[in-house]
C-alpha cells in the first residue's frame, strides 16, 4: 500500500471554491466600479433601464392586488428580480427565441407579448399562450424550458437564422433538476445558439440556495457541460445587460451556448399559491438584499445627474397601473375559452381521434 | 347598487380563511386598491385590496369568523348600477344541481345495483382536506374516509373532523370493509391497443352504460356464479293466460306469462329462504329479507333498468301484471324512481319475448339469485306416461352465486319452480 498520497482531494475542493468576483458596473453604493462599461451608456439609455424596472416593480405591484382581490391565476411574484429580468431581456433582439419560466412574465412581456396575454396565461385561458412574439408560453415546469431552448437553438442552426438565439431561464432551484443539466449538456454537444441564464434568487420556493448544492457557484453547472459561464450582480442592471450582450454576441459569432448566473433575490413569496416566506426565512436576511435594491441603485446615478425625480416616477407608476387595469378589463373581456380551443391547439395536424372529438365539442359549443 | 367583494382563492386549495382584522369600517370611503382586510388562511395572513373604488355599506364577516371561498366578505357601494357578479353564480348553481338531478336516476341505480363495489370503491377515494385538517384528523384519530365534507368543493374542514369523531366507532367498521372488499380488487385496467385506428371509431360510453358495465363487473368479481339450466313442460301455463288474458285486456292489463313467474319465485323464496337474501362482506352474516320484490329487468334504449314489484307476496296475477306494463313504460321514460329499484329480492332476466333458449344472467347485486327466462319453444316431450308429444318448452336458466347456495339447494328450487310452472293451479296452493 503506497501511503504517498497521489491525488489531494481537500485543495481541489477548495480551489472549486476559489470564484472570480461576480461582475459588477455599480455597486451596492451606487459607485461605479469599471468606468469604460459605464461610458458605454448613454443618459437616455440609463433612463430607459430605468423605466423598464419602474414598470416591472409596477407591474408586480398591481399584479399582485389583483391577485389578491381573486382576479388572477397562478402568479410568481418578481419584486427584487427587475435588474436580472429587464438587464437581460433588454440585451436580446426581437428575432430571438424566449423559453420563460414562470418567474419571467415581464420578460415575456418585454419581448413582445401583451400584459392582456400574460394575464390570460396566468388564468389558464388558451389565448395566454400565442404571441407575436417569438415566445413560448411561460413554462411551469421546473427547468424544462432548458430543454426546450436547446431545441429551439439547434433548430436555428439547422436553419441557419442570421444573428438569432435562444434565451431561457431557471431559477437557482432549477439547476438542482435533471432538465437543465441535459438541456445545456445538448447545447454544448451540438454548439447550439443558446443563452441560459439562471436567476439566483436565493430560494427554491423554501429550500435555500446553500441546501441545495455543494457547488460553489451555480455558473458550475455549466462547466461538466463545456459551457462558459460568468457570475454577475443581479442587482446591477448595468452589469446584466452589459454581460447578456457579450454572450449573445459570443453565441452569434458561432460559437456555441453561454451560461449566465445572476445573483438577485426574491422580496415577497414563490408564488401567488400562497406559501409565507416568514417561514423560511428571517426579516434580517431580507434586509440587506433591500439595501441592495436595483431601482434604488440607479436611481441615485439618475438624481446625480439630475435625470431622475421622484415626481417623475410617482407619474410613470401611475399611468402604468392604470393601463395594467386597463389590461386586466381586457382580459376579463376575451372570449369564452372552448374545449375545442384547447384541442385545436393540441397537435398541428390532429389525430384522426382528436378530429372526432373537435367536431364532437364544436356542434356543442355552437349550440 | 353595490359591489360585493367574496374571498378570493389566496393558496392552491384554499377552502376557507379567518377574517383576523378589519382595516375599514361601514361607512369609510375606499380606493380601488386600498387594503381592506387581513385574512389569515392555512399557509400566511394576507392583505386584501379592494377591487373598486367607493363607501363601505357593510361587513359581511366579522373578525374571528372563518369564511369559504366565495362568501362575500364586504359590501362596497361603489355607485354600480348592477351587480350580476352577484346574481350568475347562484343561477349556476341551480342549473348545475338540475344537471345532476338528470343523471341522478341512471347513476344512483348502478350504485345501489353494485353496492359491494361501492365499497371497495370507497377505500380508494381521495379525500380533500387541507393538509392542516389532515394532521387534526390525525391527531384526533379521526378517518378521513367516514367523515361527509361540508366545505367548497367537498373538502372537509375541522369542523366536519369534530363532527364525525362521536362517529368514530361506526369508522372501524368501515375500514375494515373497505379491507375485506380490497382482497376482490380486480386486475389493473389496460388500455386497448389497435393496429389499424382508421377503421376502427371510438364513442365515449353513455353514464348508464359505464354504470351498467361497473355494475356487471363488480357482480362477476363478487359473486361466484353457478348457473343451473331447466325446461319445463307449459301447455297447462298456456292454456290458462289464454283463458284470462280477455279478462285481463278488459280490465286494460296486459297478462304475459311474467307474473305466474313472479309469482312462482315468491314461492320458491318462501321454500328456500337463501333466494331471498344477501350477504354482508363486513361481517359474514347471511341477510335474510322477510319481503319479497322480485325485479324485472328492462330493456330500452338508454340503458338496462331492474324495477322490482314490491311485496309480490300480497299481490294478485293481475295487480302483477299491470304494474310489470306500469314499471317498464317509466323504465323507457327514464322515470324509475330510486325506490322502485332498490330493495329487491330476486330478479328475471326475460329474453323470451325476443326468442333465445339458456343463457347464464349475471346476478344483479346485491341478491343472491337471477332467473333467465328464454321463449317457449315447440319441442319434443315425453309426457308423465312415457308417451312423446309435441311440448311446449320454456328454457330456464337460474345463476346463483355459490357463496351461499349449493348446488343442490338449486336444483331442488329450480325442481318446484319447474312443477310451479308446468301446473299453474299449483300456485293457487304454493303461492
Amino acid at each position: 500500500m503506497a501511503n504517498k498520497s497521489v491525488v489531494d482531494f481537500e485543495a481541489i475542493k477548495k480551489d472549486l471554491a476559489n470564484l472570480p468576483k461576480p461582475i459588477q458596473i455599480l455597486d451596492e453604493n451606487s459607485k461605479v466600479v469599471d468606468q469604460d462599461a459605464f461610458d458605454s451608456f448613454s443618459d437616455d439609455d440609463l433612463v430607459e433601464f430605468m423605466k423598464k424596472m419602474v414598470w416591472e416593480r409596477a407591474l408586480h405591484e398591481q399584479t399582485m392586488n389583483f391577485s389578491r382581490q381573486g382576479r388572477m391565476g397562478f402568479y410568481a411574484p418578481t419584486e427584487g428580480e427587475e435588474a436580472s429580468e429587464m438587464g437581460t431581456v433588454l440585451a436580446m433582439k426581437k428575432q430571438d427565441y424566449l423559453l420563460p419560466a414562470y418567474r419571467d412574465v415581464p420578460q415575456l412581456i418585454q419581448h413582445g407579448a401583451t400584459v392582456t396575454e400574460a394575464y390570460l396565461w396566468s388564468r389558464g385561458h388558451v389565448l395566454g399562450n400565442e404571441y407575436k412574439a417569438n415566445s413560448m408560453m411561460p413554462q411551469i415546469i421546473i427547468g424544462a424550458a432548458y430543454d426546450e431552448a436547446a431545441g429551439v437553438g439547434l433548430g436555428i442552426k439547422k436553419n441557419k437564422e442570421e444573428d438569432t438565439i435562444a434565451f431561457t431561464y431557471t431559477g437557482d432551484g432549477g439547476t438542482s433538476q435533471g432538465d437543465s443539466y441535459e438541456g445545456m449538456n445538448f447545447a454544448g454537444a451540438y454548439q447550439a445558439p443558446v443563452l441560459f441564464i439562471v436567476q439566483n434568487n436565493g430560494f427554491a420556493i423554501s429550500t435555500p440556495r446553500k441546501k441545495q448544492t455543494a457547488a460553489p457557484a451555480l455558473s458550475q453547472k455549466a462547466v461538466a457541460a463545456g459551457i462558459p459561464s460568468v457570475q454577475v450582480d443581479g442587482m446591477d442592471i448595468l452589469a446584466c445587460y452589459t454581460v447578456a450582450k457579450a454572450a449573445r454576441d459570443y453565441i452569434t459569432a458561432g460559437n456555441g451556448p453561454v451560461m449566465i448566473e445572476t445573483l438577485t433575490y426574491r422580496y415577497g413569496a414563490h408564488s401567488s399559491a400562497g406559501d409565507d416566506p416568514k417561514r423560511y426565512r428571517t426579516e434580517e436576511e431580507v434586509k440587506p438584499w433591500h439595501e441592495k435594491d436595483p431601482l434604488i441603485r440607479l436611481r441615485k446615478v439618475l438624481e446625480d445627474k439630475g435625470l431622475w425625480s421622484d415626481e417623475q416616477e410617482d407619474k410613470l407608476v401611475e399611468e402604468y397601473k392604470a393601463s395594467f387595469k386597463d389590461d386586466i378589463k381586457e382580459a376579463d373581456a376575451a372570449p369564452k375559452d372552448e374545449v375545442s380551443d384547447m384541442l385545436k391547439r393540441t397537435f398541428e395536424i390532429p389525430t384522426p381521434e382528436m378530429k372526432q372529438e373537435i367536431e364532437k365539442f364544436e356542434a356543442k359549443e355552437s349550440n | 347598487m353595490a359591489f360585493k367583494f367574496k374571498l378570493p382563492e389566496l393558496g392552491e386549495g384554499m377552502a376557507e380563511g379567518e377574517v383576523a382584522s378589519w382595516l375599514v369600517k361601514e361607512g369609510d370611503q375606499v380606493k380601488e386598491d386600498d387594503s381592506l382586510v387581513e385574512i389569515q388562511n392555512d399557509k400566511s395572513v394576507e392583505e386584501l385590496p379592494s377591487p373598486v373604488s367607493g363607501t363601505v355599506k357593510q361587513l359581511v364577516a366579522q373578525e374571528g369568523d372563518t369564511v369559504e371561498v366565495g362568501d362575500t366578505l364586504i359590501v362596497i357601494d361603489d355607485g354600480s348600477p348592477d351587480t350580476p357578479d352577484d346574481d350568475a353564480p347562484a343561477a349556476k348553481d341551480d342549473s348545475a344541481s338540475e344537471d345532476n338531478k338528470e343523471e341522478a336516476p341512471a347513476e344512483d341505480t348502478a350504485d345501489k345495483t353494485a353496492a359491494p363495489a361501492a365499497a371497495t370503491g370507497s377505500a380508494d377515494k381521495n379525500y380533500l382536506a387541507m393538509p392542516s385538517v389532515r394532521q387534526y384528523a390525525r391527531d384526533k384519530g379521526v378517518d378521513l374516509s367516514t367523515v361527509s365534507p361540508s366545505g367548497k368543493h367537498g373538502q372537509i374542514t375541522k369542523a366536519d373532523v369534530d363532527g364525525a369523531q362521536s362517529g368514530a366507532t361506526s369508522a372501524e367498521g368501515a375500514s375494515a370493509d373497505a379491507s375485506t372488499a380490497k382482497t376482490t380488487t380486480a386486475e389493473p385496467v389496460k388500455p386497448y391497443k389497435s393496429e389499424t385506428p382508421e377503421l376502427e371509431t371510438r364513442e365515449k360510453m353513455s353514464m348508464t352504460r359505464k354504470v351498467i358495465a361497473k355494475a356487471m363487473r363488480s357482480s362477476k368479481d363478487i359473486a361466484p356464479h353457478v348457473t343451473s339450466f331447466d325446461d319445463v313442460e307449459v301447455s297447462a301455463l298456456m292454456a290458462n293466460r289464454k283463458k284470462y288474458k280477455q279478462m285481463a285486456a278488459d280490465q286494460d292489463i296486459h297478462l304475459t306469462f311474467l307474473p305466474y313467474i313472479v309469482k312462482a319465485l315468491v314461492a320458491v323464496m318462501k321454500a328456500y329462504p337463501e333466494f331471498n337474501a344477501s350477504i354482508d362482506n363486513t361481517t359474514d352474516e347471511i341477510v335474510y329479507k322477510h319481503y319479497f320484490n322480485v325485479g324485472i329487468a328492462t330493456n330500452t334504449d338508454h340503458g338496462l333498468y331492474v324495477p322490482n314489484i314490491k311485496n309480490a307476496d300480497s299481490k294478485g296475477m293481475f295487480e302483477i301484471a299491470k304494474e310489470i306494463t306500469e314499471n317498464s313504460q317509466a323504465a323507457y321514460d327514464n322515470k324509475l324512481s330510486m325506490d322502485k329499484m332498490s330493495g329487491g329480492s330476486i330478479t328475471i332476466s326475460n329474453v323470451g319475448s325476443i326468442g333465445g333458449g339458456w343463457f347464464t344472467p349475471v346476478i344483479n347485486q346485491p341478491e343472491v339469485a337471477i332467473l333467465g327466462v328464454g321463449k317457449i319453444a315447440n319441442e319434443p316431450y315425453v309426457d308423465d306416461d312415457g308417451n312423446i308429444q309435441v311440448g311446449k318448452m320454456l328454457k330456464l336458466s337460474l345463476s346463483y352465486d355459490h357463496r351461499l347456495i349449493d348446488g343442490a339447494l338449486a336444483q331442488n328450487a329450480l325442481n318446484l319452480l319447474n312443477k310451479l310452472l308446468h301446473d299453474p293451479d299449483m300456485l293457487l296452493m304454493e303461492g
